[in-house]
């Protein structure tokens, strides 16, 4: 039965893995604005494949970084 | 013939297509959408009303992103401002004040930008990098209508960054609040965390748990799954619970026991208990059901905060205040922060703007619009060196003005630091569940008294175990789910009605209601859109060339509000201009002479008697006879606007409420609302902000529960000291007052409706305290008796959370099937209740 012990770690080591990637999910702001981003994904892509964003220094490509 | 007024139709129809100076007459501007008569630009073979939209286009083109016409619904551009208008932002101290951060290398800020409305809106807004390189981000906040964009200072000024969005259309709402509050409201992500981790520990305690409810256990295992499962509970108890005992404890020092007590009361215990369980090895101790409660709880917590981002149900006489004037300083003019200005100084105020303080009118004709301030309709000429308030907005050309006080310290932000102000409406807290806990802990702690006096004879030993499953079964989970799950719901019904609620206490203050006192102007009266139609012959472009050059030089009301009826275009000067008062106007314009008044006024030196007859006017109406030379015209019909529905509404609130009505105006209008009013109303005029707190504060005082309803910052006052003030508004982006609720102006006639649905939606709350009541009372019977069990309780109290909430959800939905079942639009409340006054008779 000590085969329970592993088993009981790896689950609690996956939830718990979940859980951070869910605080990480609030911390980043994806729960602040339920609405702007279901409308953001219909746009098209923009029409110049040239006209990315220019690097932004101190969002390092998170546009969710507060 | 007849037709009412609009201005698509003058435009279409009734302009002819020989005009002079109209390229293309009919058509539209590409980007705005007005139309192009009299100065059209036409570039690209696309249509443009002036210059600047021209340019708003050209802008959009030149950086592909004209895919914005398509997205947009019909054509969303507006015009610019004109240009100077912000000026005042190149002031370092005013842009610090708004900006959230700023170095040599980027600067960040939040703008509300009250005018975006669509998905297109959102993409132009997050495109801004690629009309102007200086922008380095921009993400749209649509709920909130804020645009978080960082820039770069070295690149760009402020001022270029908002000249920009008010270019393109988006002209940012910048207020004195926003630089004095400082920092905005930080996002409130801490229920989040809690309901995150309390989710964690609850399904893994569950886990551990379910073996100790089979009994499958060998007790090597048993003992380590308890003390996971502790390990599990105690995040949720240290963190997640932790709102909790803030808030029982902050009631307790207050000298109350609100709901929250016997919860954290029932979680202390449970933890305490069962650690003691598992440490001594008693049992495995009931850290299943301790996890489940706080989790359903936060649950029930989350879902009642529905919150409108886009309304403010706070704001202050700062939202409402620009953040700079204008002022001079002999002959310079600068653009300084409200805040700066100081008595003494000499201000200037254009069409259009706002006094900023109490002042003393220097030089200028001054027409001061105060409706929005005192509730008076009319706008007031004021005479030089006379005293001039705060908050009035003028209507004519520039005026001087020298300030008597600084802002602080008006008239109308004296009325802010009113008592009514500083009083705690403790909105937040339900009346309804602190009342049950009142009474519900002494009762529970009673119990558990009585049960430990009982078996003190019977087994003294179990004494502990007895008192803490009392308070363990009594922890009112069930209890506490029922109101929020019900405000939740109804808030969320209302909501999609049409009337916002500040917090879900509001739902008990409009079912307590019993007076509803309404503010006549811009309530009662829809000051923006009387009615206006015209009867006589079909009139021509040039005919609306003339009034409107006529109606122009005149500051009657009637004359405004017919000005304002037409559709803009050119005018022409005048010659021989007279106005006689009271009686109308005449003058000579491009050789034809046009008189615009009263019948007797219109018809002088006329020997006819085909003048249309004055007994056929209309309840509420005044006439405006038009004459060109030597023809009477025809007339106009402008009703006074009650608001549509307003009849049906005064209707059915008056079988239940006693009603009342607070005028800032003159009483004008008494006999008509006499008339549409119940006997037995309180009709009061002439009522200062001041007054109609007073007013308020008195009615309460004999007993009555106040509903006011009101649009004004003359409202201000007694909607804050009324027991619910509902703001009403017919543009959800615009300032309102500070109030409980918020209703849509389109939905004012459905007022009784939402009162009875929040008096049902209480009576379900009492039936679903009856119901947790009783699952109370069995899990007692376990705990008194020495059998409650981990396992009755891990049964009992999700059985209990789970009906309770199914209970609510679906009675609220059947309240608002029910209630709202028969709804009649406004429209058909007019012709339901008064067919023959809201429709002038054809001649």
């Amino acid at each position: 039965m000590t085969i329970i012990y592993l088993l009981i770690a790896c689950s609690v080591a996956i939830a718990g893995l979940f859980l951070g990637l869910f605080l990480w999910s609030v911390k980043s702001g994806q729960y602040d604005d339920a609405e702007t981003p279901a409308m953001r994904m219909l746009f098209e892509n923009p029409l110049k494949p040239d006209a990315s964003p220019p690097a932004d220094p101190q969002h390092d490509g998170s546009q969710f970084q507060d | 013939m007849e037709f009412k007024i609009s201005s698509s139709r003058f435009a279409s129809a009734h302009v002819p297509e020989n005009q002079e100076a109209a390229p293309d007459v009919a058509a539209s501007c590409f980007h705005c959408g007005t139309s192009c008569e009299g100065n059209g630009i036409v570039s690209e073979q696309k249509n443009f009303c002036c210059r600047g939209c021209r340019t708003v286009y050209t802008l959009l083109a030149s950086n592909q992103l004209d895919g914005y016409y398509s997205v947009a619904d019909a054509h969303p551009g507006q015009r610019a401002a004109e240009p100077g208008a912000y000026a005042w932002l190149d002031q370092d101290a005013t842009a610090q004040k708004l900006l959230d951060y700023r170095d040599e290398k980027q600067a960040r800020l939040r703008l509300r930008l009250p005018d975006m409305h669509c998905a297109a809106c959102i993409w132009l807004l997050e495109q801004l990098y690629r009309i102007q390189p200086g922008i380095t981000r921009s993400e749209v906040d649509f709920p909130r209508r804020e645009i978080d964009l960082s820039y770069d200072p070295s690149r760009l000024s402020l001022r270029q960054v908002v000249e920009l969005l008010d270019t393109l259309g988006y002209p940012p709402a910048l207020s004195l609040a926003d630089t004095t509050d400082g920092q905005k409201a930080p996002k409130d992500r801490k229920l989040w965390y809690a309901l995150g981790i309390a989710g964690f520990c609850f399904g893994n305690v569950m886990l551990l748990s379910f073996p100790e409810y089979l009994s499958l256990t060998d007790p090597g295992l048993a003992v380590v799954f308890r003390w996971l499962a502790m390990v599990f509970s105690i995040p949720v108890v240290v963190y997640s619970a932790r709102s909790y005992y803030t808030s029982a404890w902050k009631g307790l020092r207050h000298g109350m026991i609100n709901m929250d007590v016997p919860i954290a009361l029932g979680i202390l215990v449970l933890f305490v208990r069962s650690s003691m369980d598992v440490v001594l090895g008693w049992g495995p101790g009931y850290f299943d059901s301790l996890s489940g409660l706080v989790f359903f709880l936060l649950i029930g917590r989350a879902y009642q905060r529905k919150t409108y981002h886009l309304l403010a149900f706070d704001r202050d006489y700062r939202s409402y205040f620009p953040i700079a004037a204008t002022r001079l300083l002999g002959n310079d003019e600068s653009t300084v922060g409200l805040s700066d200005l100081k008595a003494g100084d000499q201000v200037l105020v254009r069409n259009g703007e706002l006094i900023p303080a109490d002042a003393r009118l220097l030089a200028g004709e001054a027409r001061i619009d105060y409706s929005f301030v005192t509730g008076e309709a009319e706008a007031v000429k004021v005479a030089p060196e006379a005293v001039l308030h705060a908050g009035g907005r003028q209507r004519g050309g520039p005026i001087r003005m020298v300030l008597e006080k600084e802002v602080a310290e008006g008239y109308l932000t004296r009325l802010w630091t009113h008592d009514a102000f500083r009083k705690n409406k403790e909105a937040e807290v339900s009346r309804l569940s602190e009342k049950v806990a009142r009474r519900f802990t002494p009762a529970v702690l009673l119990i558990a008294l009585g049960a430990a006096v009982v078996w003190a004879f019977i087994d003294a030993g179990q004494i502990w175990n007895i008192v803490s499953a009392v308070l363990i079964v009594a922890c009112p989970c069930a209890l506490a789910l029922s109101t929020p799950f019900t405000f939740g719901h109804i808030l969320r019904v209302f909501g999609r009605k049409g009337l916002f609620l500040k917090g879900p206490a509001v739902v008990e203050q409009l079912a307590a209601v019993d007076m509803v006192v309404f503010d006549k102007t811009g309530t009662l009266t829809e000051t923006r859109r009387s009615e206006v139609s015209f009867e006589g012959d079909e009139l021509a472009g040039e005919d609306l060339v003339a009034m409107r050059s006529l109606l122009q030089g005149s500051v009657h009301p009637l004359s405004r509000r017919l000005f304002a009826e037409l559709p803009p275009g050119p005018v022409r000067d005048l010659s021989d201009f007279r106005e006689e008062k009271g009686k109308g106007l005449r003058a000579e314009v491009s050789g034809r002479r046009i008189w615009m008044g009263s019948r007797e006024f219109v018809a002088d030196g006329l020997e006819t008697d085909d003048l249309p007859n004055e007994a056929n006017k209309a309840v509420n109406s005044s006439l405006v006879y038009l004459r060109t030379d030597r023809h009477i015209r025809g007339r106009f019909v402008i009703k006074q606007a009650w608001r549509q529905g307003m009849e049906g509404l005064v209707h059915d609130l008056a079988s239940e409420y006693r009603l009342g009505i607070l005028s800032g105006d003159h009483d004008g209008a008494r006999a008509d609302l006499e008339d549409m009013m119940p006997s037995g109303s309180e009709l009061r005029f002439r009522q200062s902000p001041g007054d109609k707190l007073d007013w308020i504060r008195k009615l309460q005082a004999a007993g009555n529960q106040v509903a006011m309803v009101g649009d004004g910052l003359n409202d201000a006052g007694a909607l804050q000291q009324s027991d619910a003030g509902i703001a009403l508004t017919d543009d959800l982006s615009a300032f309102t007052p500070a109030s409980d609720a918020i209703v849509r102006g389109s939905v004012l006639h459905e007022l009784p409706l939402f009162f009875s649905a929040a008096r049902k939606g209480i009576r379900l709350i009492h039936i679903s305290f009856v119901i947790s009541f009783l699952y109370n009372l069995v899990g007692l019977g376990f705990a008194v008796t020495g059998h409650l069990s981990p396992l009755v309780a891990a049964i009992l109290m999700p059985a209990s959370s789970v009906s309770v909430v199914l209970f609510t959800t679906i009675g609220v939905r059947w309240i608002a099937f029910r209630v709202w079942r028969n709804v009649k639009s406004a429209e058909e409340c007019v012709a339901e209740y008064s067919p023959e006054k809201h429709t002038p008779q054809p001649l």
